[in-house]
This record gives C-alpha cells, structure tokens and sequence, in this order.
C-alpha cells in the first residue's frame, strides 16, 4: 500500500505589498500519495505556483500543515530546511532559465544517470552545451533533465510543457510517468489538459470567479491588412523561415500553428517589422502601435506603471484619449481589480493578459500575437480568445502563432508551420 | 556541486562589472593600507636623508676621539678603523686624523701657534689657493700670511719633545690652502668646527693646521711626541639606509660609548678606559625626521583610513551587486539547498585571483603614491614586506566584505517572519548609521575631534569625518522613503514627466543604494568643504584678531605717534592682567583711537567687521563706549584695577588683540584716560601691552616702522597665522577628503550609469514597444535624463544638507588654532556647492541620456527572438 508523500492542510499565504494584501492561496487541503502524479489545477492568480513554493521549502506558509516525506515542512529551518531542498525536493520553476546554473554545462549539472534522461528529452547532442547556450524551449526539457536526475523522491514542477510543443510535451509526460512508476511523487501546477490527464490525483485551486459575456458579434472580413509572400529569413545560415506566405484579412483571426523552432515567432517578428525578410514580399498597415500591435512572449510590461497604466500607455504615445476603453478591456481579460498593482504584484498570467490589454485598447488595424496562452489556464485562455475575437469584430486582423492545437477552434483561419514553410 | 568550486577561480571573467568591482576594492583597500607604511618610511628616510646631507654625514656619523696615544703604531691603528668601519653596516670608510701642537720658529711670525694635522684627504677637502707640487705640507692663506712664506719655501716647526726639549723640523710647503675659518658651510670638516673658529668673540682664533700626509707625521711624531691626539671618523653611508636602518645605528653608537673603550675592537684603535670619548649627531638628524613624519602620519593615517572604510563599503556593496547580476544561478542554488554561507565562501574563491590583481595594482599605486610624496625615500624590504603584508590584510578582509555581502544578498525562505524578526525588519535601517552618527558627534563634541602630534600641531581625527557619513546614510535612506510616498502613485499626463515619476516612486534597491552613495559621496564633499571654508575664515579671522592688521608690533603702551606716516597705523593699549567683570571673571580690555583703529585695521568681508562699530566709540562720554566680543556677558562696568568703571557695550565684533576664551572689551583710549583720572587707577595699567597696528605692504612698512621713534618689536605679520602648521595640517586634511568626495561622487555617476543602462537593457523589449506607441527615443532619453538629475539633485540637496547639519555642531571642535580668538563660525561655501551640485546634475542628465542611448545599441529584436 502506498504511503502518503505529500500532505497539507489548510495552507495559507498572503503577500503584503504597496497595493495591499494578496491572498495568494486559501486553507488548501490535499494528499498525495508516493509514486503518483497530482496535478495543480487552477486559474492563473488561484496559487498553484506559490503552493508549489511552499512545498518545495522556498516559500512559507502562513497558517496550516505541510508534511512533504514525512517531513514537517513547516518546522524546518536553517541546515535541516537546506537538506531538505536538497535531498527530499527538486523543485523547478515555470522558466527554464530559472533551473539552471547558467555557467555551467547540462552534463556538469547532471546527476546519476541524468544523461539517460537527458537523451530522452531529446538534448542529447547538447549534453556539453553550457546552459546560457541553449534556446528558451531546450532549456525547458534541461531544467527538467537536471531536477529528476537529482533522484529526491519527490518533484514540484511549475508549468513544464507551458514553452513545449506537443512531440515535446509527450517526451516530458513520458519522463514524468517513469519517475512515478519508480515511487517518486511528482507535483505539477499546469494548465495542460493532457498532462492533467495523465495525474493521478487533481487538486483544483479557485479564485473568486470573473466572468465576462462572451463577445458573439458577428466578424465580417475586409480588406487584407497583412499579406506575406514568399518570406525567407535565416539566422546565421540556418533558414528558419522558407518562402512563407499566408495573408490575414480585417476581421480575421488567423492561427499560424507549428512546434517549438518551427519558426513561427520569427515570421511573426518580420511581419511586425522587427527584422527584416531576407527575401519575399510583406504588406501591413505599418509598424505604429495602432497599425499593427505585438504580443510578444516576453510581454515588454513597463514594471514601473500599474497594470491600468500600462494598458492606457497607447493613448499617452498617440494623443488620443479614449482612456474609456482601459477598465473595458481590462475587465473583459480578467483583470478587473488589478488596475492599481504593478506588473510583479500580480501572477505571469496576468501579465500576459495585461500586454494583450495593451495591444487591444487603442483598436489596432493588425495584431501579431505571439503565444499568448501560454501561461493561462482554461478559463483564462477563453478570455484570451474571447477578447481576440472582440478585437476581430471590431475589424482588427490578428495574427496568432501558437504550438496549441486547440487554437484552431477560434480560427477563422489555420497556417502550419513547420521547419519554416506554411503547409496550409 | 564540486564542478562550482572547480570554475570558481576564474568565473568572474564571465562577469566583467563584477570582476572590475572586486579588482577596485582590493586596489583600493591594498592601498590604503600599504599607503600609510610606506608613505611613513619613505618621509623617514627622505627626511633623514636631507638632514644627513645638511650636517653631512661624519657629523652623523661615530667619531672616536683618543686624546693620548703612542706616536708609534699609527698605520696599524688606521688600518684597525677601516677593519671596523667594515664591521659596522652602514659606515663608511673612516677619516683618520692624527694631531699635536707646534710652534712656528725661525719665521717673521716665530712663536705663533699651529697643529701638525694629519688627516685622511684632508688636502683634497680644503680650497686651494697655490702649490708648488710634490710632497710636503699645506698651510692656511692666514699662516702664510704672517710667516710670508710661499710654496717651495719651508716651514720650521718647533715642537717641544716629552722631556720640554726645543725641536725644530723644517718641512717643505707644498701648498697653501684657504683658511678653514673661510670655508664655513664645508661638510667634511662638520666635526672640526670647535677647532676652526671660536664659538666666542672673545678669545684668541684657534691655531690654523699644517696639513701633512700620515707618512710625514708618523715620521716626526715619535722624535718630538710622547702622546699625539688621534680621532676616527667614521661617517654614515647614506645609500639605502632606510629611518629603522638609522635607528638601529643610533642605538649601536650609544652602545659602543660604553663598550668601545673596554673592548678589543677600541683597544686596537688605542682606546683606554678614561681618553677615549665617542659621540654622534645621528640621534638629532633622527628627531627631525621624526617630527616631519609627525607632520604628515595623522593625515595619511586619516586617509588610510577613509580608503579602508570606503573599499569595505564598495567591498559589500560588491557583493550584493554579484548575487543581483547572478540572480538566475543564486536561486538555483537556493532552490538546491545551497546555505548562504557556502554562496559567501565560493564567493572568495571566485573574488581570490581578482583581489590578487588588485592587491598588486594598489601596492604598486602605494608604491607611486610614495614616488609622489617622497621622491627621495627608500624604503627597505623590512618595510615593503610589512606593507604587503598590511595591504594583503586589508584585501583579505576587503574579500571576506564581498563574499558577506553575497552571503547577506543570497535568497532565503520568503515568508511570515517570526514576530519578533518582523518588529526589527520594520524598524528602518537608517536608525543603524543614524545611532551612529549621533554615538560618533557625542566624542567629537566630547574632545575626540582632534589629534595632535609630537610637534603641538592638530589635526582633525577619523571620527570627524564618519560623522557626516553615516549621518548622510540614514537621512538620505530616509529622505528617499519619505519621497517616495510624496510622489505616490502620481500621474503626470505627459509621457516623459510620467515615466520619469513612476520610475522614481518605485526606486528600491540598487537605485535607492546609488541614491545614498551619491548623497554620502555630496555630503562628504560638501562636510569638508565647509569646514575647510570655516577653517580659511576662521583663520583669516584670526589673523585679524590676532595681527590687527597687516603688521603688529609691540610698543611701550606709553608711546605716543610723533611723526606721521604715510600709511596708517594705530596704537593700542591691552591690559590683559588688571580687568574683570563686576562678578570677578577676567576680561580683556582694548583701548586705542576709534578714527585710527578705523584706518588702520583689517578685517574680511564678513558681516561681523568690527570696523563697522568703531563710529560709535568716537563719541566717546561716560559710561564709555565699548565694543565687546559676541558672547561677552552682558555687563554695565568692568573692574579695573579695583576701579568700578561703568562701560555701555554698542554692540558685538571680534577685538584685535584679544585673547581666546575670555570676554574683551574695546573702548576709546581718550575715555579711559578720562575715567583713569577721575576714578584714580592707572593710565597706562601696570604689565598692560601697547600694540602697534599698521596697514600695507610688510615689506615696505616694516623698515620704516623699525627707524621710527615708536620702536616696535616683535613685528609679526598675518602669515604666522596663515602658515601656522596646524592650519596647514587642516586645510590639506580637507582637500584630500575634498577629493575623495569628489572621486565618490564620480563613482556614484558612474554606478547610475550602469544602474540605468542595465534597467534599460533588462527593459529593451518594452522599450521597443513603447517606441511603436509614439513614446519616441528622444522621450526615453529625456526620461531617464529627468529622472537621474532628479536621483542626483536629490542626492546632492540631501547630502549637502545633513553635512552641514553635522558640519555645525562640529566646527567649533576642531578649531585649528585654540589658542588664537575668534572661535571659529560655521561658514557654508554656497557658491562652491550650488555650482558642484548643478555640474553634478547636469552630468547625470547627460548620463541619463548616454545610459539609453548605450542600452538602445542592444539588438531589439534580437531580445525578442530568444524570449
């Protein structure tokens, strides 16, 4: 019979900031048995990532009951806490970055037999890279090779598949099956169904519901605002995108869909005018925020200006003032509440919605979005398309580039990339 | 992770600010700390070089005097002293004189005395003033003169043999030399001077030499001696003696008194018990150095340890900046179970080889910074191998700074505190340097401001200057919260006065520490700025007070101007013995001509001139009229003599003449003659002082004061007080923490620099974006510009101010001339700290500017490719 490996009871934590306090996780209760997967589920803000903190010793509770391998979690401090993160729990944070020591190579921060699991996410051939070398979605499956190979028999993982393709994503569901069939309990905050699937225990987390009225205007497609014809582009003589060509017209929203290095985020890059085309024809309405607006994945939030601030700083560059759309658009993805907090006071998916707000608020005649579900969960991700179609009704073309397959239900419209050529 | 310990020697090169950082504060520590030994040494030694040169080095050095010898046996006696001299490092070769008495015979100057001298080189170390050539003896120009003898004539010597007998030897003359009287300033006959001129002006002059070889000597002087008088010289070789060298020396002549005469090394140069005398000037060349280095040691050692104070602080300040620029790998090994202190000692590993650099970069900066102050100065191995040894202390420690303030920076477990943490974290950190500051005002106010040497100079402590330091830290702490929550959550509608606000109101961390760097780095300069602006008036004022003007004489009271000159000059009585206040505390009193006084005396552009007050003693009248100093209790008499004499003060100014510390009162001397009469006391007082004031060119004034009927002494000038070494001690401490000041108030531009064109950098994306929202470069730039002159006039208004709230109280404790009134008065140099506080932010404006324009060369689109 298996024991219970990871046990908490009525865990709380509030964060105290400038803005005031945040419960960031509500008397959670539940057990985890040893060898099984549980997953944390949960809208972006619900605490799955704080609880994952909490668990892994790195954050504290305020109140409640934490027993992680018959540990006491709560108990430990100075020499036996250390121990603990180091020889009970390997926990990795939703970046990759974030998991390694950038210096070093991957094989140096293996542990035993970590090149076996190293070849099965694929980085094999990478094994003597140093970690600042690697791109974001290969340090991603590193980060995970580096925590399981420390063989603590339990790990937190914090949105591992959120930066990985589907092939990807398999190999880590694969990995993380295998480590509980070897009796290691593995905790993971995610909003990836497929992996919540594969959990043998779920725990969901709630923050008080928002919803809003799903837009159901009907689109109606205009003219063609973004037209890519045969776009090349290489990057130090790799061609990552080959002859591309697709067109979004006003009132579209089309989905470009591939894997991670499929070369979608560059296309979307030379679309916005980022970087130049090596070769091929492009039409926008032009680079201005209100032509054509860009999600990109790292969201470019002045951390400096609230979260209304920064979504009203369109109006502040352009003159206009339709300061009116802020608390709308703001309302519309979730963040209502929010409007006071600085981009850190509040969790990564709503920073993401928080850049969305900005490109949406001034009506763009063209968004480039590049991922933007990659860190909501569920309910926050319908707000995402909810507020794209919003925009598309209004006229605006979005361009979307996602490694998600369920995008292609909101599409009016589906590209696959792949190795930088448009299938379709 | 073992691989960590195995790169960490050299990991820093990948971390090239860091690196630079680490390097800096072991230069900067190994600095200071070698600076003060070396600087020491080489002051020393190049002092003590100097005096060797002046008193030459046979005076410094041991001369050994054997009054009886045996004529015979000489050479072998001289070749005893050169075998000695060769035991003894440090001494030269010897000059070994022979010596006896002789009378001149046969002569037109028959019967007039001489010395039969023969000494080593003695011919080659005298003026010559003819010569024949070829052997025979030298005699001085006044010997020929007499004797009327030219060279190639001969000389007769009557010498008495031991039993009295007459015997006449004829040497040949070889030469004729200038008489030794003649050559004063030679530095080979320094030991002679007793034997070359009279030290009175009465007596008869000593008998000049016949100078002949030892050979010509040993061959006459057992014939006709039966003692002869030897003296060993043995001069100080000066090359490479270092001060510690001199000391060890000094202390072998005084042993050698003793033992010499008793000893087998003195038995062979002749000495017995009681006619062997030895002596040396080294121990006084020794004093003089001494007290140079006195004159300079409390400054270095002032600076030595500011330096130190200043690279452990950068040394911390590394150390948090490491772990911020390293924050991906700092949480890796938090999350790993890394403990902080294992962090902070990799962290000295990685920081090892770069201090070593730094350690040789400053030892050889201390090296050159000896060049600079004493070009002349040797400094032994003995001293080099303490000042590396000191210098690698202080790295050590600067080190064990760095890898703390990693170790204090390193993540830990966020959480609810435990209450009682969580009551001290609310406590603000500015209580800390504040608590200091007021324990460290507390001595200064105490006594402990100033230090002073062996040579009765002051100079102000370390103390002095920690005091706005720390007092600068916490106000500036403080003063960044409480604007912080000023600015608030304001939001200005144009985007540049928007981001440049909210940019301010979030200022925490690193910016508020750039912030309290630069305001400490104003306040420092701005402290010692004022107190060297309060020094300079200080001591003019002093020398006002002191000289009355630009020539001070003394005079009998009683004299009176007979003549008039054609500069104006004024008379004084001060009675400093006589006078008192009604309730018995002495007083000084002044009393000279009002309308002369007005003329003749000096006073600088401050508004407590006393000349000002002067039109209303003319008046005169009774109660009489007088001018008394500030502070000077208020009194309606003073007690002269025992004579009540009722007095009306017409206001307060410094008095010329006046001592320190006692109340003085000026009045007219008419008024007081009158009330002398009335009221029966004396006019002139008893042991009162007449001074003479007089206004114009010393060197014009002077002669023609001295030739005139008032004869005036002791005539001073306002330079005893301006050169006065205290005042020089002070003004250079000042400048040299002017200077470090303003080389901290660089430094933090130069970190504001970095701070912003990081945050740029990190913020490269969003900058990008902003620009396709219309919020253009030159909005960015203008900013961040607005935003860091705004940082930097801050900084500056916060440091100046709490410099010169911590300059107040303090100037009157470290009044460099105590004994000379006024006391000093707090003087804020204005106009040297707007126009340093506006370059200061019109810099930072511009570095605002250049840290967007660096950050913006970054690749935009690069950052978002490989997000």
């Amino acid at each position: 019979m298996s024991r219970d490996a990871v046990a908490f009871h009525g865990v709380s934590r509030v964060y105290r900031s400038a803005a005031g306090s945040v419960e960031a996780l509500h008397a959670a209760d539940a057990v985890f048995a040893e060898g099984s997967i549980a997953a944390l589920v949960g809208p972006s803000g619900s605490g799955k990532s704080t609880l994952l903190r909490i668990l892994g010793g790195i954050d504290a509770a305020d109140a409640g009951s934490i027993t992680v391998a018959a540990t006491d979690v709560r108990a430990l401090a100075g020499g036996a806490l250390r121990r603990y993160r180091r020889e009970t729990v390997a926990y990795l944070a939703q970046r990759g970055a974030a998991n390694l020591v950038p210096h070093l190579t991957l094989r140096e921060q293996l542990g035993p037999g970590g090149e076996e699991i190293v070849d099965a996410v694929g980085l094999g051939g990478r094994v003597n890279g140093r970690a600042d070398e690697l791109s974001g979605g290969e340090q991603a499956r590193a980060a995970l090779a580096v925590g399981l190979s420390r063989q603590t028999p339990v790990v937190l993982l914090d949105e591992p598949t959120a930066e990985l393709d589907r092939g990807a994503a398999t190999l880590v569901l694969d990995l993380l099956r295998d480590a509980a069939a070897h009796g290691r309990t593995v905790v993971v905050a995610t909003h990836d169904p497929e992996l919540v699937a594969v959990a043998d225990a779920t725990l969901e987390l709630s923050t008080p519901a928002q919803t809003a009225a799903p837009d159901e205007r009907p689109r109606v497609l205009g003219e063609t605002e973004i037209r890519i014809d045969g776009v090349s582009k290489s990057y130090s003589g790799t061609r990552v995108v080959d002859a591309a060509t697709l067109d979004v017209r006003s009132g579209e929203l089309a989905v470009l869909l591939g894997r991670s290095g499929s070369g979608k985020s560059t296309l979307l890059m030379v679309a916005g005018g980022w970087t130049p085309a090596d070769s091929g024809e492009l039409q926008t309405p032009g680079t201005a925020w209100e032509s054509t607006a860009y999600l990109a994945q790292r969201f470019g939030l002045l951390p400096e200006l609230t979260v209304a601030e920064n979504v009203a700083l369109p109006f502040r560059g352009s003159g206009r003032d339709e300061r009116e759309r802020v608390p709308e658009m703001l309302e519309r993805l979730g963040l209502g509440g929010l409007e006071e907090r600085l981009p850190a006071e509040t969790s990564i998916g709503q920073q993401q919605r928080t850049a969305l707000a900005r490109a949406l608020v001034v009506q763009p005649k063209a968004l480039l979005a590049d991922e933007p579900t990659s860190h909501q969960d569920a309910g926050s991700a319908a707000r995402v398309w909810d507020a794209l179609a919003a925009a598309c009704a209004e006229g605006t073309a979005c361009l979307v580039a996602t490694h998600d397959e369920a995008a292609t239900r909101h599409a009016d419209r589906t590209f696959r990339i792949d190795s930088g050529r448009i299938a379709g | 992770m073992r691989v960590l310990w195995a790169k960490a020697p050299l990991l820093l090169r990948r971390h090239p600010p860091v690196l630079a950082a680490v390097v800096l504060t072991a230069a900067l520590a190994a600095l200071a700390a070698a600076a003060l030994p070396l600087v020491r040494a080489g002051v020393e030694s190049e002092s003590l070089a100097g005096q060797l040169r002046s008193m030459s080095p046979l005076a410094a050095g041991l001369e050994v005097v054997v009054d009886a010898n045996r004529p015979r046996g000489g050479a072998a006696r001289r070749r005893a002293a050169a075998s000695f001299a060769r035991s003894v490092a440090f001494l030269g070769p010897p000059v070994s004189s022979s010596l006896g008495p002789a009378v001149i015979g046969g002569t037109p100057a028959a019967g007039t005395e001489v010395v039969a001298l023969a000494r080593t080189g003695a011919v080659d170390h005298v003026h010559h003033i003819a010569s024949a050539g070829g052997p025979g003896v030298w005699i001085a120009d006044s010997t020929a003169k007499v004797t009327h003898l030219r060279p190639g004539g001969e000389i007769p010597i009557t010498i008495r043999d031991f039993i009295g007998r007459p015997v006449v030897v004829r040497l040949r003359v070889a030469g004729i030399y200038r008489s030794l009287e003649a050559d004063r300033g030679n530095p080979y006959w320094a030991n002679w001077l007793q034997d070359i001129r009279n030290l009175g002006p009465d007596p008869e002059p000593p008998p000049q030499f016949v100078l002949m070889s030892h050979a010509t000597f040993d061959r006459i002087a057992p014939r006709v001696y039966a003692f002869v008088e030897n003296r060993y010289e043995f001069p100080v070789d000066p090359s490479g003696l270092s001060f510690a060298d001199a000391k060890r020396l000094d202390r072998r002549f005084s042993a050698l008194q003793a033992s010499l005469p008793v000893s087998a090394a003195g038995s062979r140069l002749g000495c017995r018990k009681d006619d062997c005398r030895t002596s040396s000037s080294l121990s006084a060349a020794l004093q003089v150095a001494a007290s140079d280095v006195a004159a300079i040691a409390p400054t270095v050692s002032l600076l030595s340890g500011i330096g130190l104070a200043i690279a452990f602080g950068i040394g911390v300040a590394t150390g948090l900046f490491l772990v911020r620029r390293r924050a991906d790998e700092t949480h890796v090994l938090f999350v790993r179970g890394e403990s902080p202190l294992v962090f902070g000692a990799r962290t000295a590993v990685e920081a090892a080889l770069p201090a070593a650099l730094g350690l040789a970069t400053g030892t050889g900066a201390a090296l050159l910074a000896l060049r600079l102050l004493a070009p002349a100065g040797t400094v032994t191995g003995e001293t080099s191998r303490g000042a590396v040894l000191r210098a690698a202390i202080a790295v050590l420690v600067a080190v064990i700074c760095v890898a703390g303030g990693a170790a204090a920076a390193f993540p830990r477990r966020s959480g609810p505190p435990h209450p009682r943490v969580r009551l001290l974290r609310r406590a603000p950190w500015e209580i800390v340097p504040l608590g200091a500051a007021i324990a460290l005002l507390l001595l200064v106010v105490g006594g402990y401001g100033l230090a002073h040497d062996q040579n009765g100079a002051t100079h102000p402590r370390l103390a002095v200057f920690l005091v706005p330091i720390v007092a600068v830290l916490g106000v500036a702490g403080l003063a960044a919260r409480g604007a912080r929550v000023l600015i608030g959550r304001r939001s200005p509608a144009r985007p540049v006065f928007l981001l440049a606000v909210r940019r301010l109101a979030a200022a925490r961390g690193l910016l508020v520490a750039v912030v309290v760097a630069a305001a400490t780095a104003f306040g420092t300069f701005a402290y010692a700025a004022t107190l060297s602006s309060s020094l300079g008036r200080s001591a003019a004022e002093k020398a006002f007070v002191s000289n009355g003007s630009d020539v001070q004489g003394i005079v009998d009271p009683s004299n009176t101007i007979t003549s008039p000159f054609a500069f104006p000059v004024a008379l004084a009585e001060v009675d400093q013995s006589n006078v008192s206040l009604p309730d018995g505390s002495r007083a000084d009193l002044v009393a000279g001509d009002p309308a002369a006084l007005r003329r003749a005396l000096r006073w600088g552009p401050w508004p407590d001139d006393p000349r000002r007050l002067l039109p209303r003693l003319e008046r005169g009248g009774t109660p009489i009229p007088a001018v008394a100093t500030p502070g000077a209790p208020p009194t309606d008499a003073i007690v002269d003599q025992g004579a009540r004499v009722p007095i009306r003060v017409v206001g307060h100014a410094p008095v010329p003449g006046s001592s320190a510390g006692r109340p003085a009162y000026l009045v007219p001397r008419a008024a007081l003659r009158t009330a002398a009469a009335r009221l029966h006391f004396l006019e002139p007082a008893p042991l009162a002082n007449g001074l003479l004031w007089a206004k114009g060119d010393p060197a014009r004034i002077i002669p023609l004061l001295t030739a005139s009927n008032l004869a005036p002494t002791y005539l001073t000038t306002l330079d005893h007080i301006a050169s006065d070494p205290s005042v020089a001690a002070a003004k250079r401490s000042y400048g040299y923490v002017k200077v470090i000041g303003a080389a901290a108030a660089a430094l933090a531009l130069v970190a504001l620099l970095l701070y912003l064109q990081a945050r740029q950098r990190a913020q490269l994306i969003a900058s990008a974006l902003v620009r396709r929202m219309g919020i253009g470069a030159a909005a960015d730039a203008a900013a961040v510009a607005l935003e860091a002159a705004v940082v930097v006039a801050f900084a500056a208004i916060v440091g100046a101010a709490a410099a010169v709230a911590a300059a107040r109280p303090i100037v009157h404790r470290v009044d460099a001339l105590p004994q000379y009134a006024p006391a000093p008065v707090l003087t804020v140099p204005w106009s040297t700290l707007l126009g340093g506080g506006a370059a200061a932010v019109a810099v930072a404006a511009l570095v605002g500017g250049g840290a967007v324009a660096l950050a913006t060369r970054a690749d935009a689109a690069e950052a978002l490719r490989v997000a």
